[in-house]
């Protein structure tokens, strides 16, 4: 029997070798590519839709459909504006500087400032996005990634591109597994948010490698990672969250302490939520302290015991808290607020939930900042698009940051998360 | 006949799954390529070593939960005595590996000499470990910066093959292990350690010895696992399967398929790696065709539920029949008595 099994299995896998092994195929843009090889170097683009090649550029295929009066759930517009950053100058050794001097973490909230295109990028079609099939790779499940999901979705119609989204649910093995299987598949392009920045360098590598268009949006990677990917497009959390810190220190009138309940230690988030206001406020309030952080993670009560235990500590010291989450660290942060009797603390929280939109509205919450996952996922494709209608797309570009208050938090319903 | 090949196909139930699952190809896209069955086998990598620790533990009659761990602390030395330290692979990998080795004798030590049960001595190991990582990493990522020479040998499709160097490393090691347990005194006292503790004793077989020696190599093996993954990917993490499919679980299963039994005694690596296989290629498949994970952790589940059940009712018959022959034997042993 176990002879039989394995006779049978051994027959199964060297049949399948024989029909496809080193068999070439073909992609639908034109670029001919060979399975698990690098593209042709040449960069051969079709002219198919009214492109054409000289001197190795590609000029449009044509207008792309008017993508302008496309609305997200939340009734803003599904293609967010967005911005390319200028790089300040880096300092010579960022090391050297304290951690609350913004250049201390200049490579992380400049990722990307260094990054050098690889050689073996695909060029464009230059035949337009209509009837491209493409690969959408998330990094797991979640109420943000489902509005995601619905973006690309959206985006994708507009532009009549055919989609595939795979979600490995936060696991890298897994999301792996299903990068093997997209470029197995041989799409159009790859769009992927990666589990972790770091392993990401290899997962663009491979696609770049493989022949594939590759674009990375939402989590900002690596320098290394940018250069095997034709653009990335995302949020500037760093940004977001300067733009969030002035705010708050206008509120305090550029004096007072501050607490910071920080995202999970070690990830991107964390640096950008906690060091982002932190330089901003050195540099802009340098008369607010610092009085505490924690990493209580995103347990509410867990939130509410380390508030609680900051209002007993600080008293009337702690004039404001800033989360790096807008939903159970906020409930949690409310709640011992409220509990303590004080409503004079001013509350700041990243994220764009309906949780934080809510406490903005009822007064609880001082200011959260927009961050569009559907927009998000839109700007991803808008890029694909672009590329595919052999238009320059900036190698970096970022949504532009905006912030949602009691004034403006109506126009922001309904959610989209 | 029924009954014998129901048998057949539970004894030989991993190589059962692999074949279904490789038929089932049919039904996705573009399933049956060489590039897809390196991608495969590829994936088989990390869950192979950590099946082949997990196995060697059940077969004693341990249960290691602590080798996702001991996979991660591989990873995460590696990659930082490479990185931090700058030292080169070869030394940063025997490194981590004899610290996971050593982590293994500790576990081996307070399962044999304390008499702590294994569950609780390598789920607190398993903790320690994670602590012990996040202080060592300050909880980030940490990555070759740039250095891929040696990811990209171990990565390196190896033409008309469908594998890749690290692949072969780790067929090289189940192999030996296999051949290790079946055919050396070594691997039968390990068998019969597990499968009856007193029969050990008796035949004079120091069990306390092979309990430290079974997780000092289960240690080692899960590192070198975890270091090859670390390299191949040119990152390792602290938190590596804490989201998502967790490795230990995956594990877990392919061990229960490959028809290692839970209370020692039985087993096989080889069978293991084939499970491992199994659920690799039925994860490619469900991904193929539905692209959801949550359908893979369905059948994965299933899966391992219907090994367990059908283990159960066996087990159920098996001790019915011995009920059965019990006053027989007591009714013979009477007659017995009473014709003398």
């Amino acid at each position: 029997m176990k002879r039989i099994v394995a006779l049978l299995l051994a027959l199964m896998m060297l049949l399948s070798m024989a029909a496809c092994g080193g068999q070439e195929t073909t992609s639908e843009n034109g670029s001919n590519t060979q399975e698990g090889g690098s593209t042709n170097a040449g960069g051969e683009t079709s002219t198919e839709g009214g492109a054409t090649e000289e001197g190795g550029e590609t000029t449009p295929a044509g207008e792309l459909p008017d993508y302008s009066t496309v609305m997200s759930t939340d009734n803003q517009p599904l293609f967010p504006e967005m911005v390319i950053k200028d790089f300040p100058e880096r300092p010579e050794d960022p090391e050297a500087l304290g951690e609350d001097e913004a250049g201390h973490w200049y490579d992380m909230e400049h990722a990307g400032w260094d990054a050098v295109k690889s050689s073996n990028l695909p060029t464009s079609p230059g035949d337009g996005p209509e009837g491209k099939e493409i690969y959408v790779i998330v990094h797991g499940d979640h109420p943000w990634t489902t509005a995601y999901t619905n973006g690309i979705n959206k985006a994708c119609e507009t532009f009549g591109i055919d989609v595939t989204v795979l979600s490995p649910n936060w696991d890298v093995n897994l999301q792996n597994q299903q990068i093997d299987q997209a470029i197995n598949a041989q799409p159009d392009a790859i769009i992927l948010i990666p589990v972790n920045a770091e392993s990401a360098v290899q997962q663009f590598r491979k696609i770049t490698e493989a022949g594939i268009p590759a674009f990375g949006s939402n989590l900002l990677t690596t320098s290394a990672a940018m250069e095997y990917m034709i653009a990335w497009t995302g949020p500037d959390d760093w940004g977001q969250m300067r733009e969030l810190a002035r705010e708050m220190a206008d509120a305090m009138n550029k004096e007072g302490g501050v607490c910071y309940l920080t995202h999970n230690p070690g990830g991107s988030a964390y640096f950008a939520r906690m060091y982002g206001p932190r330089t901003e406020l050195a540099e802009y309030a340098p008369n607010i302290k610092t009085l505490d952080f924690q990493s209580p993670g995103f347990d509410a009560a867990a939130c509410k015991q380390v508030v609680s235990d900051w209002i007993t500590k600080y008293g009337d010291e702690l004039n404001a808290i800033f989360c790096a989450d807008d939903s159970a660290q906020l409930i949690g942060t409310i709640d011992a607020i409220k509990e303590a009797g004080r409503e004079d603390i001013l509350v700041y929280a990243a994220g764009n939930s309906k949780t934080g939109q809510d406490y903005v509205k009822a007064g609880d919450v001082e200011c959260i900042n927009y961050q569009s996952a559907e927009g998000d996922a839109a700007a991803a494709v808008l890029t694909v698009a672009k590329w595919f209608n052999g238009e320059e797309v900036p190698p970096m570009a970022y949504m532009a940051p905006v912030m949602i208050n009691a004034e403006n938090v109506d126009s922001f319903y309904p959610c989209q998360w | 006949m029924k009954t014998k090949l129901l048998k057949s196909l539970n004894q030989y139930r991993a190589y059962v799954l692999v074949v279904v699952m490789f038929a089932c190809g049919v039904f996705g896209k573009n399933f049956y390529t060489a590039y897809n069955i390196k991608a495969i086998l590829d994936s088989t990598l990390l869950y192979a070593f950590l099946g082949v620790g997990f196995t060697l533990c059940m077969v004693a009659g341990h249960m290691d939960l602590s080798v996702a761990a001991m996979a991660n602390l591989g990873a995460v030395l590696t990659m930082g005595f490479h990185t931090f330290s700058g030292m080169s692979w070869g030394p940063a990998m025997i490194l981590a590996i004899l610290a996971a080795t050593l982590a293994g004798v500790i576990n081996g030590v307070m399962i044999s000499k304390a008499k702590i049960h294994s569950f609780i001595a390598t789920l607190g190991m398993q903790f320690v470990l994670k602590g012990v990582m996040y202080i060592y990493s300050k909880g980030a990522e940490i990555s070759d910066k740039g250095d891929f020479g040696f990811a990209d040998i171990l990565n390196k499709w190896l033409k008309p093959l469908p594998i890749t160097p690290k692949i072969l490393i780790m067929l090289v090691i189940v192999i030996v292990v296999a051949v290790l347990m079946r055919n050396t005194r070594f691997g039968r006292n390990i068998y019969m350690i597990g499968g009856n503790a007193e029969t050990a004793w008796l035949a004079g077989i120091k069990s306390s010895r092979y309990t430290i020696l079974i997780f000092a190599f289960s240690g080692a093996c899960c590192a070198l696992g975890g270091a090859l993954f670390a390299i191949a990917q040119s990152s390792a993490l602290p938190n590596m399967g804490e989201k998502g499919i967790s490795p230990l679980l995956v594990a877990l299963a392919a061990t229960i398929i490959g028809g290692t039994d839970t209370n020692g005694g039985r087993g096989s690596v080889w069978n293991t790696f084939v499970a491992v296989l199994g659920l690799m290629v039925m994860s490619f498949v469900l991904s193929n065709i539905f692209g959801k994970f949550e359908v893979q952790i369905l059948a994965n589940g299933l899966i391992l539920a219907i090994c367990v059940f059908y283990e159960t009712i066996t087990a159920y018959y098996n001790n019915k029949k011995i009920g059965i022959r019990q006053p027989l034997l007591e009714q013979r042993q009477k007659e017995l008595e009473s014709a003398q």
